[in-house]
């Protein structure tokens, strides 16, 4: 018992350090209705500027702490909110979870282009001194990051379940969570309440950054990172409502780390390959377990009807003839660039193009999954990397070819995509980017970790050779990698658009629009989420293999869970839902990357490139079809405007029967201006006033039951004949409220191409 | 074929099973025969009922008046947490019958719905379908089955247009195991399809909306979509959840009109939730009352309106 209990003392300062960013993470959930994937992204830029601020500058602590706690952080937080998150429907869980992630990637990124990389060592700390034991217990000593962690958790964990529950403050923002508008409507300023909350727990990431800061020896934006993912093991068994559960998951998590690091041999398996993950373990079985988390996404804003539909591709909008010049100029373009690659390309480009055609390849996956599949996974590096490592491995072990592995290895992707899916089948939105981000982890830290997975038999890194690929493949006079990567990609797309336009894809379709009406009708949810996370797996098994053979290696850094993370917010910029956005954002990233390092170090070299990509996926709140596709349509009306001035987008969705549609996908006679009368249109084209009796008017008329309901004997005769009859529109009540009409706002985009 | 006619469908099943007797309703007579016996029903109601007999008489609508059972519903319970949502509810519905469920709200009856139809797994009871017990089968293995549904608030899928809807639900209904045909089978309608959507549009009022994409329809034009693609599924049993929300007297009318007749000529029984009375008497054969999660009286309307139990769930006061 005295041993267990030596084990688990030093636990519960560590388990602090979890304990404190769950607390954040939930009363930024419970206040504002943001899972924010930021918050480590916030509390690293506090101890940062911090640090940097008593280190660099002389600053002494408080003023330090003063600037970068209780003045920068929560300036952050209003500026996210103001200009992001304020943004965001409530009930677009996606754009939120998207935001956060661009976040999470572009801010630590965004610090080493401010302020230069800089290696910030020994940060102070802000209330007791680090080197200062000040009491033991049970033998072990209690210095004063220890006493520091485990004080301020408490005194924070107090302070914030006081202001959500005994505070008039606490109870509009947790109203505000469910509808801004609703809470509004009552009186309330809802856009005050909710950057309130956003500069507390803003202050509250800043707070905790500072107090973690010593514990790290150097300060690196990855650890705050790890630290926040195992944080969400806490808040998901607290299903992210309940701030002192979250606080002692938190503390049981570091307590059953120490205790099972005393326990298990430092040498064996378990120790090696289950402790560093123990805290992914931990969120994976919260969302097996935890029926709570099921539902997070449930809730949904009464009003959310007044949110527009987001537009439709630009393909389906644009003139005819712009469409065929486009696509000539398309074919032109491909034939200039094959033609280009297979002659004059210089070897550094061409090896830059080469590294982009396999980062289109794995963002396909991205494509397949979250486009068609609406389904948000954060581990398709990960897959990509299952695929690399069993191909070089096959090839290492058995000699077998590299392209034949490929296959092979898209198999094991598509299995452990397949398990991923069956672990995930109750989960939607947060709940399944929670999951994938689990597992991308434990594969970062328990498998990839593993040097009979990541080295060669002889212990060697797996750096590809000759003999394992064939076909010249890596001849560095030869275009043969060029080619094999140009033909995969194209079968990859094939496959894409096939599956798009075939059942399966208007299955998918019709899941994204509702999961319960598809069940309705008689579709397999179950059976069409694993075949998407299978044929997601095996297009990121393939492009993993051919980025390993781009790049000569195959190293667990090329396919951690960042990258995935970074994979994601690469292609939301460009387009999630198109091929093309996949194909462009995987060029784009190669190219950008490559343009990049022509800068002076002094611009953050690479970090720079993740920066642009954070800044293009944070306006998808406003532009869901992803920054690229919004540019390309407003382009494209600017030219058709000056080339057809005769075209009209808003025709391109009329029906055949010619009732015209706007660009938004609207009905123009249906969705007019706020307050105006609207004079919808019967599907012959004939005005009348009223929406849905047009609808059954016409219905009813045509079948000629019009006359029966009209006059007919009824149920409630006198009541019945005083009415006017279908036909009589000059009775009918006209409705103002346009907003009312628009049933399901978020749509997700659709390329019909 | 619109809702009009009175000639069978193309997509109609065949009316079976109007021969039998039930005898699990306490207020349905057994009694021989084709048309024109609602008036044995009727002599039932306390409240007299001839403006209705007349009406449906001079519609000429032909409701079987011994259902045999098609939908047994035995027993069923369901607990949130501590709160029990429906408690020990049983009744049957026959083939083609049109069955009211009302009550105030909370008082079950989607709860009920989502029990029938699979979206919640009772904690005690059964269901069963044609004979086929349900319990344990997904949402969309009953689907298949022939249960079809719409939802209190429209569930449309705001990506597709109007026939798409009908295509996806057409094709769901003959699903199964076949990954190969699912996955490179061109989503571009065959002309057997696009006729059956055709006629299913047709036959709830929208005749060539086909193209139309569903996010630029209103809400009732939205539930018409719901109750089209409802339909492409041939149900045998029809779940409809508060059709006339969002509609106003006469669009409720009107719809009422429209389940009727597409009841009586697909054969197709309806199990209607309603909270527009005047919607339900003109829609159904018979009424179930619940409150409270129970079933508190079953009968002709104007029986289960005229019972004290259901004035006082209504209005909270003594009748």
């Amino acid at each position: 018992m005295e041993h267990l209990l030596g084990f688990a003392i030093p636990g519960i300062p560590y388990g602090c350090t979890y304990a404190i960013v769950a607390v954040g993470l939930v009363l930024t959930y419970q206040a504002t209705g943001v899972f924010n994937f930021a918050f480590g992204a916030q509390a690293y830029t506090s101890a940062f500027v911090f640090t940097k601020l008593v280190q660099n500058d002389g600053f002494p602590v408080w003023l330090a702490f003063l600037a970068a706690v209780v003045v920068l952080a929560p300036l952050l937080g209003l500026a996210f909110d103001r200009f992001l998150f304020r943004k965001i429907p409530s009930t677009n869980t996606t754009a939120k979870l998207v935001t956060g992630l661009a976040l999470f990637v572009g801010v630590p990124a965004l610090l080493p282009v401010l302020f230069g990389n800089q290696n910030l060592y020994a940060s102070p700390s802000i209330v007791f001194n680090p080197d200062t034991v000040y009491f033991r217990v049970l033998g072990n000593p209690i210095n004063g990051i220890d006493l520091a962690t485990v004080v301020v958790t408490a005194a924070v964990l107090v302070a914030l379940v006081a202001l959500m529950r005994f505070t008039n403050l606490g109870l509009q923002m947790r109203g505000a969570v469910e509808s801004r508008r609703l809470v509004e409507l009552d009186g309330v300023n809802a856009g005050s309440v909710v950057a309130t909350a956003w500069a507390v727990s803003s202050l509250m990431a800043g707070l905790a950054g500072v107090l973690l800061a010593p514990v790290y020896g150097q300060l690196q934006a990855q650890d705050y990172a790890t630290l926040l993912v195992g944080a969400f093991a806490a808040a998901a068994w607290a299903t992210l409502r309940s701030m002192p559960l979250a606080a002692l998951v938190g503390i049981l998590t570091g307590v059953a780390d120490t205790v099972l690091q005393g326990y298990l041999p430092s040498s064996s398996t378990l120790s090696s390959a289950v402790l560093p993950s123990l805290p992914f373990i931990v969120l994976m079985a919260a969302l097996l377990l935890v029926p709570g988390l099921r539902r997070l996404d449930d809730a949904t804003d009464p009003l959310a009807s007044v949110d527009p539909p987001p537009p439709p591709t630009t393909a389906t909008s644009r003139a005819p003839q712009l469409s065929r010049i486009i696509q000539v100029a398309w074919y032109v373009l491909l034939g200039a660039f094959v033609i280009s690659m297979l002659s004059w390309m210089p070897k550094t480009w061409e090896s830059v193009f080469n590294s982009g055609l396999a980062f289109s390849t794995i963002f396909l996956s991205i494509t397949l999954i979250t486009g068609m599949g609406g389904q948000l996974s954060l581990s398709q590096a990960t897959l990509a990397g299952v695929g690399a490592f069993t191909a070089a491995q096959l090839a290492s072990h058995l000699g077998l070819d590299m392209l034949a592995g490929a296959v092979a290895g898209a198999v094991l992707a598509a299995a452990v995509a397949v398990v991923l899916a069956l672990a995930s089948l109750r989960l939607k939105g947060l709940g399944l980017a929670l999951m994938t981000v689990a597992a991308a982890l434990f594969f970062d830290n328990s498998i990839f970790t593993q040097r009979s997975i990541t080295a060669t038999s002889s212990g060697q890194a797996l750096n590809i050779r000759t003999s394992w690929i064939g076909l010249g493949v890596l001849d560095p006079n030869g275009h043969a990698l060029f080619v094999v990567e140009m033909l995969v990609l194209v079968l990859c797309v094939a496959g894409v658009l096939l599956v798009r336009s075939g059942t399966i894809g208007r299955y998918l379709t019709a899941m994204r629009g509702s999961e319960t009406a598809a069940a309705g009708i008689g579709i397999n949810l179950t059976w069409q989420r694993i075949l998407i996370f299978a044929l997601s797996g095996t297009v990121a098994g393939i492009g993993g293999t051919m980025l390993a053979l781009q790049q000569q290696t195959v190293d667990a850094l090329q396919f951690n869970y960042q990258l995935s993370l970074a994979f994601v917010v690469i292609v939301v910029t460009t387009g999630v839902s198109t091929v093309e956005g996949a194909i462009q954002a995987g060029i784009g990233f190669a190219v950008i990357e490559q343009l990049l390092s022509y800068l002076p170090a002094r611009f953050g070299g690479n970090s720079l490139a993740f920066v642009l990509f954070a800044a293009g996926a944070l306006t998808y709140a406003a532009h869901p079809e992803g920054i690229l596709e919004f540019q390309k349509r407003r382009w494209t009306l600017r030219f058709e405007h000056l080339l057809f001035p005769g075209h009209d987008p808003n025709l391109a969705f009329a029906t055949p029967n010619g009732t015209p549609t706007t660009a938004d996908g609207s009905d123009p006679s249906i969705l007019s201006s706020p307050g105006r009368v609207r004079e919808p249109r019967s599907p012959t084209g004939s005005q009348q006033r009223g929406t849905a009796p047009s609808v059954l008017s016409d219905a009813l008329a045509g079948a000629g039951l019009a006359g029966r309901h009209g006059n007919g004997p009824s149920t409630h005769a006198g009541r019945r004949d005083s009415e006017p009859s279908i036909r009589d529109e000059s009775t009918q009540p006209a409705e103002t409220d346009a907003a009312s009409t628009n049933v399901h706002p978020q749509r997700s985009d659709d390329d019909r191409r | 074929m619109t809702v009009g006619d009175s000639r069978s469908s193309a997509l109609s099943p065949p009316p079976t099973g109007r021969s039998g007797p039930d005898h699990r309703e306490v207020h349905h007579a057994e009694s021989p025969g084709g048309r024109g016996h609602r008036e044995v029903h009727h002599d039932e109601s306390p409240g007299g009922r001839d403006h209705r007999e007349v009406h449906r008489a001079g519609q000429d609508i032909d409701v079987p008046r011994a259902p045999v059972p098609l939908l047994r519903v035995e027993h069923v319970t369901k607990r949130f947490g501590g709160i029990r949502a429906v408690g020990d509810v049983t009744f049957t519905v026959g083939r083609g019958e049109s069955v009211g469920l009302v009550g105030p709200n909370g008082a079950g009856k989607t709860t009920l719905f989502n029990c029938i139809c699979g979206q919640l797994r009772p904690d005690a009871g059964q269901v069963t379908l044609d004979g086929t017990l349900l319990d344990g089968l997904p949402t969309y293995k009953r689907a298949r089955l022939g249960v079809g549904r719409t939802y209190q608030r429209a569930e449309v899928f705001p990506d597709m247009t109007v026939g798409e809807h009908l295509i996806v639900a057409e094709r769901a209904r003959h699903g199964g195991p076949h990954l190969w045909r699912d996955l490179c089978h061109r989503s571009a309608p065959t002309p057997a399809e696009r006729r059956r959507v055709a006629e299913v549009l047709e036959l709830v009022g929208i005749p060539g909306w086909e193209d139309r994409p569903v996010s630029s329809l209103g809400l009732g034009s939205c539930r018409l979509v719901e109750l089209a693609r409802a339909l492409a599924n041939e149900p045998v049993l029809l779940l409809a959840d508060e059709p006339s929300s969002g509609l106003d007297a006469r669009e409720t009318h009107e719809l009422a009109a429209v389940l009727r007749t597409l009841q009586r000529e697909r054969g197709m029984a309806l199990l209607l939730v309603e909270h527009d009375l005047s919607m339900v008497e003109a829609a159904v054969d018979r009424a179930i009352v619940m409150d409270l999660g129970v079933v508190i009286a079953t009968g002709t309307f104007d029986q289960v309106m005229a019972d004290p139990a259901v004035r006082i769930a209504y209005l909270g006061m003594g009748a």
